[in-house]
């Protein structure tokens, strides 16, 4: 089954210096269960596709096909509702909320969507016992070390069980221990929930454990 | 709790000084205005009960003489005629039918009284001593129903007025100047005219010139010293509404053609600076509204530079544009209502505070402590300038953070 696909996906940005290609043409279909590396050197348009991919950017040409809705002509109202329902983010850092209790920064997409905030709790409850942090619950965000903040993030982008998730370096700030943690969490997490995992990562080894890498090279898919 | 309420209420607790500092100023400026405007207003509704308790709502005196008709028809008839002379116009004192109008007026609604008053002047002799006083010939009962004479009696009884057979009411001041005490006997010379009275009661206006000026006499005592059998009256009239006297005394004088005067063109001058009082008020405590906005302007301006990130993440979870404005128009609502809410109470007890304290005014009125007006509007009114502050110091941080586009923060862009 195929979660999201990517048509001829252009995107030209513009600089100071001039018009500048960061994304040509790339075409690519991302099946669910199944764990994508996106891979390339820096500035050659990984982050870019993943913000196209993940709808908080506007693609010059293509389209994407996100669960089977093309998002070319949809309004921002819409695509912010499917970025909810069916997108998952998780950054090279963390970004919670550092006022927010862990379990309050893991339950925002879900009160988002609309679930009761007991529900929504208890959810976190389960995520929280999968990554190993249940007894930090109640802790504010900040008080936590750089490898839990990052696993409260990777349970914060699964809450709503999205078929997409998408993850920008996610451990490009952690050690290697904390690294494994983090992308055992997000393959096993996508794996089990039918879900489609798309990973930038410049970590070789990490690349070499998903399903697809893709290489991108000045924009354009190579491999 | 909805989230974007959540993530409000969580922003401001972090920056708890910052927010107290709003939420001080909103109330310092809520209190000052709500004090500021009880006092203005608070005076000049003392100010008006004083008038009206004295001169009524509004007083018909002379013939109404439309000059501007008159020259016009004197042009007109020159150029047509040539050196047309207009015939002699007689000036007519006072009100020349005063039985005949007051039975036109009465059945006229919102009119709750008309006392005819003869008014002339009077040397007041008393061991020596002699004033010149103005003579206000009243029918007690009538005029009662038009001012308030009976609650300014500071010394007497004015049930004496009617059974006394020369009764003279003088002005505490008058009193004052010329020692007089009530059940002296007073001279009163007008022309050849001497007649003796005798002090019934010392009434207090609180306007310093009609209580040094003014004393009352039966209308007939006067008319007999003036040597006025009939007409030459003044009509006061009293109103159940008195803020529709413009409109009435315009209707008379349409109607009638007797020059009618309301008291806010009698006191026009007064009410105005009254008025000038409280704007200028207003605006000078307005200052403390629009400082405690800038404070929150500031601190909302630094949170959305501060959280970029945050708010780029949480668009990315789904959070609309709609959401972002929201986390910070609630923190708005919340300064502005928990200010407005102190404001309010600090502002009712400062009004309680502020008319116990003493002051000695005489002049205009007559006072001996602070005069305040608790009136709703001014509550009201304070509560939405400080909710317009905070609403226009926090739409712009808002509308700031919902303008963010992810993907150019999380790529490492500004704002």
């Amino acid at each position: 089954m195929i979660n999201l696909q990517a048509i001829k996906l252009s995107k030209t940005l513009l600089l100071p210096s001039g018009e500048v290609p960061a994304l040509v043409e790339f075409s690519a279909s991302f099946e669910a269960r199944k764990c994508y590396a996106v891979t390339g050197p820096s500035g050659c348009g990984k982050s870019t596709l993943l913000y196209l991919l993940g709808l908080l950017d506007t693609p010059t040409s293509g389209e994407i096909i996100l669960h089977g809705i093309a998002t070319g002509k949809i309004s921002a109202e819409t695509k912010t509702k499917l970025r909810n329902q069916n997108l998952g983010f998780v950054f090279q850092f963390h970004f919670l909320l550092p006022e927010l209790t862990v379990t309050e920064n893991i339950i925002l997409p879900a009160l988002k969507l609309g679930l009761p905030e007991e529900a929504a709790t208890l959810r976190a409850q389960t995520l929280l016992k999968e990554i190993g942090l249940a007894q930090k619950a109640d802790r504010l965000a900040w008080q936590l070390s750089g490898g839990e903040q990052q696993r409260v993030a990777v349970a914060r982008c699964l809450i709503n069980n999205p078929p997409v998730v998408l993850a920008d370096e996610p451990t490009g700030n952690l050690d290697t221990h904390n690294s494994g943690l983090i992308f055992d969490l997000l393959s096993h997490a996508c794996i089990d929930r039918g879900s489609t995992l798309i990973i930038v990562t410049h970590n070789s080894g990490l690349a070499a454990r998903c399903d697809v890498a893709l290489r991108l090279k000045d924009g354009k898919l190579v491999e | 709790m909805k989230p974007t309420l959540l993530i409000a209420w969580r922003f401001l607790r972090a920056q708890t000084r910052a927010a107290a500092m709003g939420i001080i100023g909103i109330a310092l400026g809520v209190s000052f205005f709500i004090l500021t405007q009880a006092q203005t207003r608070g005076f000049e509704e003392f100010f008006i009960k004083t008038i009206l308790g004295t001169n009524g709502a509004i007083r018909i005196s002379d013939k109404y003489q439309n000059s501007r008709d008159y020259v016009e028809e004197v042009a007109s008839n020159n150029e047509r005629h040539g050196s047309w002379r207009p015939t002699e116009r007689t000036y007519i004192e006072g009100v020349d039918y005063p039985n005949a109008l007051m039975k036109q007026l009465r059945p006229v609604s919102g009119i709750s009284g008309i006392s005819e008053i003869v008014e002339g002047g009077a040397d007041l002799t008393l061991g020596g001593k002699t004033y010149h006083v103005r003579m206000n010939g009243i029918r007690l009962y009538d005029h009662l129903r038009v001012s308030s004479l009976a609650g300014q009696i500071v010394s007497g009884d004015l049930s004496s007025f009617e059974t006394n057979s020369l009764p003279i009411l003088v002005g505490e001041r008058l009193a004052h100047r010329m020692d007089l005490k009530v059940g002296q006997k007073v001279m009163l010379h007008v022309g050849d005219q001497n007649t003796q009275a005798q002090i019934v009661a010392i009434f207090q206006t609180g306007s310093g010139d009609i209580d040094l000026e003014r004393v009352y006499l039966p209308i007939n005592q006067v008319r007999t010293l003036l040597k006025k059998p009939f007409g030459n009256s003044i009509l006061q009239i009293g109103m159940d509404n008195p803020a529709d006297a413009p409109a009435l005394a315009k209707s008379i004088e349409d109607s009638f053609h007797y020059h009618a005067v309301c008291w806010q063109e009698r006191e026009k001058v007064w009410l105005d600076v009254f008025a000038a009082l409280r704007v200028s008020s207003a605006i000078t405590v307005c200052s403390i509204l629009v400082i405690a906005a800038m404070g929150i302007f500031n601190t909302l301006t630094m949170m959305v530079l501060e959280k970029t990130r945050q708010i780029a993440i949480l668009m990315a979870m789904g959070y609309s544009t709609a959401d972002i404005r929201s986390i910070f128009l609630w923190q708005g609502v919340f300064l502005g209502s928990v200010g407005c809410v102190l404001g309010v109470a600090l502002g009712a007890l400062g009004t309680f505070m502020v008319e116990k304290l003493p002051i000695k005014i005489r002049g205009i009125f007559s006072t001996d402590h602070f005069v305040v007006s608790w009136n709703t509007s001014h509550y009201v009114l304070a509560v939405v300038l400080a909710l317009i502050a905070v609403f226009v110091a926090t739409i712009a941080p808002a509308l700031r953070a919902a303008k963010l586009q992810p993907a150019d923060v999380l790529r490492g862009g500004s704002l």
